[in-house]
């Protein structure tokens, strides 16, 4: 039974690194209404930004706080040049400018840092502690605590605030924000700005548990994606709740269901995802849109 | 035209063709990709996509090669001095790519011959390619030696069977009741690696307990780690791509399980110690074929100084203690071997030549660990290891150099 148990705790471990993903992907959709498939690879360049302050002799407190400011200005500026002159242009235009993006910033990561994986130092101490026979990390309660108060925050100031308002508005309908006095411009810069920063700090806590290097986020968007749809694209606390799930069905699944190979574990989530959708088309905790006539 | 004089005149350009293809054999017209200064060769890895990192073997190569052109070429066996023309093509590991690179470096650029293509899956995509148009793919990196080619290919890193017989061999001595578990990657190189320990601890009270696989994509190997910590297995073999073999070493001192760790040199590289902590790898066991090299500094080996200064000078873009840049230079050294020894330069005489390797040196590979084939009875170069144990800080050796010469099955 405790294998079971260690088996929930390490679907834990390994869906916080979805979670922090789908969080910031989440983020991005709330606030411009596009999927960014190329938030991953932004993240892990801002991750690699950190590093290098780091290796140049400034503390980690100060190399978090300059990459952060740095990753909200590479959001920024990522939008102005690439996204802006194209917010006219039909939804699927952009998804293929995100996927340059993709491309983009892991190629600008190898070509500056190469491809061998780095250590990343830890936010949190190292080890664990056992809770009967089940071991668990000081980093993945970490983790999930910050990533919680993260989505929480979110979910305040989307809700809550003026400005929330404003960004969900613009995202939601250009031209009719714009009628109401909402400058869409600068709240989509705005979003694409707090999006890279929630993007680079996940990419913080996560980068010491998959070790710094140019594609540690590929192999992630996947399931990122399938959390984000799994707790619905609109809710920051359902991304987080939908990446545990989805590490916990692939940690469980994978264990006990032995015909499923290793090729075949990424199978599990999405099945599972495929079934909640059946169920609950807008997943587990998206809102539906009402169209009042 | 008569029927006679068409007769005529068709046995006339039947003589001539037998004669010219005479002639040709005799004169031995150079193979495509030659000339009388230059000789064009092809090299296609992954420069990017998750598993860039192999993209150092391309790299090493680069270096070994350019450091022989910066003193003037390769003087091959026919006298001529000829300078090595690099074509290297990224294909990201996907062995389509492979194969389409493949086709245009033979059917485009004319390269003479193929060296240090990456991953046994992108070698077998060329297989069938290179055995129809005759094209040699020497030295290929690849832990898997009998693929789909066998007359146009050649290996040169150890086979995975040799490396589990060394790591069996270890076990025997060391740890004689031994409870092992598997981490492995699900390809060729896992099922080889496990066939050859399985037959190598065959009547041995060593006995295995779980096997758990493993993806060079999995984004982390947790679960199956903690599936083998539960199998009470006593012994961990890591047989894993740089970043699952790198989580699955730390595993060890975060979890609270101390199984003796023996590492295969997919990931056991001083590097991938590094980001893991080099205090967390310690006590690991791994194989090696090569010296071990930890840094830039300059040593008293001819062999790692001459490394050293290639890897300088072609400004290579991985860590110079990165294994698989390191085995890049040293294919690219018995390559530039293999054509000194061209007595004249076609692709034939190239697949004689590395079939029958009489124990070449190599300066990156210790003195007592040679290079040797034999045609028909030997096609793995190397098949000699060194064990090695971390301390923490280096590698130290244990025992001495394990000779499984002309002994492995794949």
């Amino acid at each position: 039974m405790s294998l079971f148990f260690q088996l929930v705790v390490s679907g834990l471990t390994t869906g916080a690194i979805y979670a922090a993903l789908a969080l910031a992907l989440v983020l991005i959709f709330r606030a411009t209404n596009v999927v960014n498939f190329g938030q991953g690879e932004m993240a892990t360049f801002s991750a690699y930004c950190t590093w290098q302050l780091m290796e140049w002799g400034a503390p980690l407190w100060v190399a978090l706080l300059v990459s952060l400011a740095g990753s909200f200005a590479v959001g920024v500026i990522t939008f102005r040049a690439v996204i802006r002159p194209l917010m006219s242009a039909p939804v699927e235009a952009i998804v293929v400018v995100t996927l340059g993006i993709f491309v983009l910033f892991q190629a600008a990561g190898m070509w500056l840092w190469g491809a061998e994986q780095r250590s990343f130092p830890s936010l949190f101490p190292d080890g664990g502690f056992n809770v009967g026979d089940v071991r668990i990390l000081n980093s993945t309660v970490g983790t999930l605590v910050i990533l919680v108060m993260i989505a929480v925050l979110m979910g305040l100031i989307f809700s809550f605030t003026r400005l929330g308002l404003s960004m969900r508005a613009a995202a939601f309908d250009h031209a009719r924000s714009v009628l109401v006095g909402v400058n869409v411009e600068r709240m989509l810069m705005l979003g694409w700005g707090f999006a890279a920063v929630i993007g680079a700090f996940a990419a913080i806590l996560i980068a010491p548990r998959l070790f710094l290097n140019p594609t540690m986020m590929t192999p992630i968007l996947f399931y990122g994606l399938a959390a984000a749809t799994l707790g619905g694209w609109d809710s920051p606390l359902g991304a987080i709740a939908g990446g545990l799930i989805v590490g916990v069905a692939e940690s469980l699944g994978a264990s006990y269901l032995s015909f499923i190979g290793a090729d075949m574990r990424i199978a599990v989530p999405i099945a599972l995802t495929l079934l909640i959708l059946l169920v609950k088309p807008v997943g587990l905790f998206g809102s539906y849109k009402v169209t009042k006539l | 035209m008569s029927l006679i004089s068409k007769l005529k005149s068709c046995t006339k350009q039947l003589a001539m063709t037998v004669l010219l293809t005479a002639s040709q054999a005799h004169a031995a017209e150079p193979s495509p990709g030659v000339a009388d200064d230059t000789i064009r060769i092809g090299v296609t890895g992954p420069l990017t996509g998750p598993v860039a990192v192999v993209g150092a073997v391309a790299e090493g190569i680069r270096a070994r090669i350019e450091q022989v052109n910066a003193e003037g070429g390769v003087k091959m066996g026919d006298g001529k001095t000829r300078k090595i023309e690099l074509v290297i093509e990224d294909d990201g590991l996907d062995p389509q790519r492979t194969l389409a690179n493949v086709r245009k470096m033979v059917e485009q650029d004319e390269v003479f011959a193929l060296v240090g293509t990456a991953a046994t899956p992108n070698n077998l995509a060329i297989g069938r390619y290179i055995n129809q148009k005759k094209v040699p793919n020497v030295f290929m990196y690849s832990g898997v030696h009998a693929l789909n080619a066998p007359d146009w290919e050649i290996g040169f890193v150890p086979s995975f069977a040799t490396e589990a017989d060394s790591f069996a061999e270890y076990l025997k001595v060391g740890r004689p009741d031994a409870k092992v578990a598997f981490l492995y990657l699900n390809t060729e190189t896992g099922e080889i690696f496990m066939k050859a320990f399985d037959r190598a601890i065959e009547g041995t009270s060593i006995r295995v307990v779980d096997r758990q696989p493993v993806t060079s994509q999995d984004p982390t190997v947790e679960t199956q780690l903690n599936t083998l910590k539960a199998s009470g297995a006593d012994t961990l073999v890591i047989i894993a791509a740089p970043r699952q073999g790198g989580e699955a070493i730390r595993f060890q001192s975060e979890s609270g399980w101390k199984p003796l760790t023996l590492v295969t040199n997919l990931s056991s590289a001083y590097p991938i110690l590094q980001s893991v902590g080099l205090e967390n790898a310690k006590g690991i066991i791994t194989s090696d074929f090569l010296k071990p090299i930890v840094g830039d500094k300059k040593t008293d080996d001819k062999g790692i100084d001459l490394y050293l200064d290639a890897a300088a000078a072609s400004k290579v873009n991985f860590n110079v203690a990165n294994t698989i840049g390191q085995t890049g230079y040293a294919i690219g050294d018995a390559l530039v071997q293999a054509l000194e020894k061209l007595k004249e330069p076609t692709r034939e005489e190239l697949m004689k030549v590395v079939r029958n390797i009489d124990g070449w040196q190599n300066p990156l590979l210790p003195a007592d660990i040679k290079i040797t084939t034999k045609e028909g009875s030997d096609i793995f170069p190397i098949e000699a290891l060194q064990l090695y144990q971390f301390d923490g800080q280096k590698y130290v050796p244990l025992g001495g150099t394990l000779d499984f010469e002309a002994e492995t099955k794949e």
